[in-house]
């Protein structure tokens, strides 16, 4: 794509929402809902979830401001302000968690992002269906599967007992335990989210692509482009709206990068490699009844995540797709 | 949900679990209202313990110790049954409770004949509400926020938000109704061993009725054909003795068509605390000279166990998932292991070993048999046991529903009753083998015969366990009755090796809210030294990162409650 059509598509965009904005604001809002009050009846239900499920328990944070205890609730708890923040903040222990979670996030988003797009695109040029689907059912399976079932099938593979193992002590390497090494244990734990999670994220990619009209196939084939270039120049580009979409609410969840699966393997490797945000909140908070300093983590968390989908947002607008907001 | 964002659902859930715990919290403190007339409970200047007499012992043949704390092991089941609780202890009310249910839940009552029967024998509307044991935390934290706490609570006074509600005063001080002889209106309560009411007293106060358990609640056990298999008869004389038994039981490699291994996992409670017996580092804390507390993690004893232990690993006596299966959340596949005949070792409740594990390996194994392992102290001499706080969590009255001094009286009948020894109808309805012709029918000799309805079990276990129980027994009939002498020898000898914490019954906040932290550096530099990633001199650092994460602050809590006491 040429410079110049980038940007006649952006102004053509920029356009169309102004006249979206024009049209809705012809006629008043209590106008509208007045007259149409049985489509805005429709949003009660949905609204209300939101509110009871979502809004309401946000005051909750307030308990981030509190030395809390259960039986005495927030009315009886006492205020500490940000006594809570500033234990966080001085906590070694939250720094490993932090850096913990930065680099499990980088590696997912490089490595677990982009897997089941390029799984989408390796199956849609697969010619045949059946094959297609054969191998689409067998690789989203893993994802209904709990993390307590993946961790022990990982270990029966790959553990010091396993079949693994067991080559390599065939070829007299001994002692070889993929499961207990602190060293790759961020890759392991990277690779155990593709595997089973990686079919499941192939279906809106799937969706996408079948989107995609068939035309833009057929035009490419009369210009003389072989496969690889169709992918390159019809596939991709029809797949970059829903990339963006996925990245940008990725992102807001960066630093939730995995509870039960690390805090399952954390005893095997160690809190070194495998302390993270969510587990240092659930042994301090939960298991500690520091009820306070765990809700001032998940708020920090909370405003961070917010702040990274904005960011994030800005950046796919001005990168020319829609974006989320 | 899942139709916006399928690739990263996992995380959408979790989100929206933690979404929901934040939820749940402000639902749970929207909902508190703050308890009427709590107020913050400061020390009683004393406590005044309940006096203790026993109960007749039942009709039946048993091995009873003279030494104290060894629970008596039954051979045969009474051949008569006597009442110890003369009238039903309700008053036709309601009887709400907080407890456990680790079971499938049971039925209703419309279609539960035993809940039917118990509610007629307690003269009592029964109205549990349960919690599991992955969930009490979560469980206990979100009643005590309800607001209305249930009249009888269970309660596991580790868990901080349990301290917490006690500490704020919900629930009631039953020094007044408990202390003294008035705990003779309630002859079962004054049945239960005096060290378990000391050391279950929060700031000198009778806070709950305990639910006892004996002085030492783990014994280990090793295949003897394995041991016979490597040529080795009888207990190994020293530690060292003991790590070639392991070692040798390791090359064998495969024994009777199965892949077998010396030991499972680097557990903290299986061969690390046989370790730290042997070596004397046994007790978690000791008093040192000038009345310093001192940590097991800093003597030389513990340092001496690591050792040993890294020398086992060397030897390949461990299951190569050994740190795996140390951890908690494997200990179930650990032990799977162990009930198939795949390992030699094996450390747990010695009542659960004795009528079911030691047996269910010999069932599943061909020529397998397990036996009691003695440990030797490292160089032949005594070993160190630390002695357990002869409790398991206590059933705690509700303030509110205590303000009665009726109403208190009878809810304490209602744990009298639930107290009711062994050999009692009482202990026999709601002890374990539940309704007569529904549950079980009595064999020849008045053995007991299941009737194998499962059904009938379900409704069974989820109501009877209410936290306070008759004091511990062990029965051993039929295939298991051979083991009743050497379990009773075993028993003693770890029982008289015994030694109590200094600290024992006593609450550190800090170790409340830090604790999991401390067991993590624990564990962490345990599995490192051991395997051979670190060498043991790092120890040192060991000791000085748990200091810094909160055990210098741990011993200093200590040192002032140990203050407070005298």
């Amino acid at each position: 794509m040429t410079q110049l059509q980038t940007r006649s598509a952006r102004s053509a965009a920029r356009d169309r929402r102004r006249e979206d904005a024009a049209r809705r604001h012809r006629t008043p809002l209590g106008t509208r809902m007045r007259r149409e009050w049985r489509m805005y009846a429709l949003i009660l239900p949905g609204l209300l979830f939101f509110l009871l499920f979502a809004y309401v328990p946000i005051l909750g944070n307030v308990v981030a401001f509190q030395a809390f205890s259960p039986f005495l609730g927030i009315e009886g708890s006492p205020w500490v302000g940000f006594d809570n923040f500033v234990r966080i903040v001085s906590d070694p222990e939250v720094v490993r968690a932090v850096v913990n979670t930065i680099q499990i996030a980088v590696l997912q988003i490089v490595f677990s992002f982009p897997a089941p797009i390029l799984l989408a695109l390796l199956l849609n040029s697969l010619l045949s269906s059946r094959v297609k689907r054969v191998v689409q059912s067998i690789v989203y399976l893993p994802h209904f599967i709990s993390w307590v079932i993946v961790i022990s099938i990982w270990q029966q593979i790959l553990g010091g007992a396993g079949p693994v193992a067991g080559l390599f002590e065939s070829l007299g390497v001994d002692g070889v335990n993929i499961m207990s090494n602190p060293d790759t244990f961020k890759l392991l734990v990277t690779s155990q989210v593709i595997w089973k999670d990686i079919g499941w994220g192939t279906i809106i990619f799937f969706a996408a692509i079948a989107a995609i009209p068939q035309e833009l196939y057929e035009a490419a084939a009369v210009d003389g482009a072989k496969p690889w270039r169709q992918t390159w120049h019809v596939t991709l580009p029809g797949l970059v709206p829903v990339i963006s979409l996925l990245l940008v609410l990725t992102v807001g969840n960066v630093l939730t990068v995995g509870f039960e699966q690390l805090l399952l393997q954390q005893p095997i490797v160690g809190a070194d490699a495998a302390q993270v945000i969510d587990t240092f909140v659930y042994f301090r908070g939960v298991v500690g009844g520091d009820w306070g300093i765990s809700a001032a983590a998940g708020l920090i968390k909370g405003v961070i995540g917010t702040l990274l989908v904005l960011g994030a947002n800005r950046l796919a607008k001005r990168m020319g797709t829609e974006g989320v907001l | 949900m899942s139709h916006t964002n399928p690739l990263h659902d996992v995380q959408l859930t979790r989100r929206t679990a933690l979404g929901l715990g934040i939820g749940g919290l402000a639902a749970m403190a929207l909902a508190a209202c703050s308890p009427g007339g709590a107020s913050t409970q400061a020390a009683r200047s004393e406590l005044l313990l309940p006096t203790f007499r026993a109960q007749r012992a039942a009709d039946a043949t048993a091995i009873v110790s003279q030494v104290a704390g060894v629970q008596p092991v039954y051979t045969s089941y009474p051949a008569s049954y006597w009442t110890s609780v003369a009238a039903a202890p309700g008053r036709g009310g309601e009887l709400k409770t907080f407890q456990m249910l680790y079971f499938s839940p049971p039925a209703p009552l419309e279609s539960n004949p035993f809940w039917q029967e118990l509610n007629k024998r307690i003269n009592a509307d029964f109205k549990p509400s349960y919690a599991s044991g992955d969930n009490y935390d979560a469980k206990v934290a979100t009643t005590l926020a309800g607001g209305t706490l249930p009249d009888i609570m269970y309660l596991r006074d580790e868990v901080p938000a349990v301290q917490q509600a006690i500490q704020a005063g919900a629930f009631a001080d039953l020094s007044d109704a408990l202390g003294g002889d008035a705990v003779l209106e309630y002859p079962n309560l004054a049945n239960l061993e005096t060290h378990a009411w000391r050391n279950s007293a929060k700031g000198n106060r009778i806070m709950g009725v305990p639910r006892t358990s004996p002085r030492v609640t783990a014994c280990p056990v090793i295949r003897t054909d394995l041991m016979e298999a490597v040529g080795v008869t009888g207990q190994p004389a020293d530690a060292a003795a003991f790590a070639d038994v392991l070692a040798e039981i390791a090359k064998l490699g495969e024994h009777a068509g199965r892949r077998v291994w010396a030991v499972g996992g680097l557990g903290t409670g299986q061969i690390q605390l046989l370790s730290r017996w042997m070596f004397g580092a046994g007790a978690d804390w000791t008093l040192g000279s000038g009345g310093s507390l001192v940590n097991t993690i800093e003597t030389d004893e513990f340092e001496a166990t690591m050792e040993y232990l890294a020398d086992l690993w060397k030897r390949n006596v461990f299951h190569p998932d050994a740190i795996a299966l140390g951890s908690d959340s494997q200990r179930s596949k650990e032990k799977q292991l162990w009930l198939e005949g795949q390992i030699a070792f094996e450390l747990d409740d010695p009542a659960w070993l004795s009528s079911q594990g030691m047996l269910q390996v010999e069932e599943s194994t061909s020529g397998a048999r397990v036996g009691y392992l003695t440990p030797p102290g490292h160089d032949g001499g005594d070993i160190v046991v630390q002695a357990g706080p002869g409790y398991g969590g206590f059933d705690g009255i509700s303030a509110s529903a205590a303000k009665d001094p009726n109403r208190l009286a009878e809810l304490l009948r209602f744990l009298d009753w639930w107290a009711a020894p062994f050999g009692t109808e009482e202990n026999l309805f709601i002890g374990g083998s539940g309704l007569e012709g529904y549950n079980y029918t009595f064999g020849p000799g008045k053995q007991i015969v299941s009737t194998g309805d499962a059904t009938a079990l379900a409704n069974l276990q989820g109501l009877k366990w209410l936290g306070v129980t008759a004091p511990p027994y062990i029965m051993l009939n039929n295939e298991n009755a051979g083991r009743a002498d050497g379990l009773v020898a075993q028993m003693e000898y770890l029982t008289k090796a015994a030694v109590d914490s200094p600290v024992v019954g006593l609450t550190s906040t800090t170790q409340t809210s830090r604790g999991a932290q401390l067991t993590q550096i624990n564990d962490d530099y345990r599995n490192k030294i051991v395997s051979g990633k670190l060498s043991v001199s790092a120890i040192k650092d060991w000791r000085s990162d748990w200091r810094k994460a909160g055990g210098d602050q741990v011993k200093a809590d200590y040192r002032k409650l140990l203050d407070e006491r005298k």
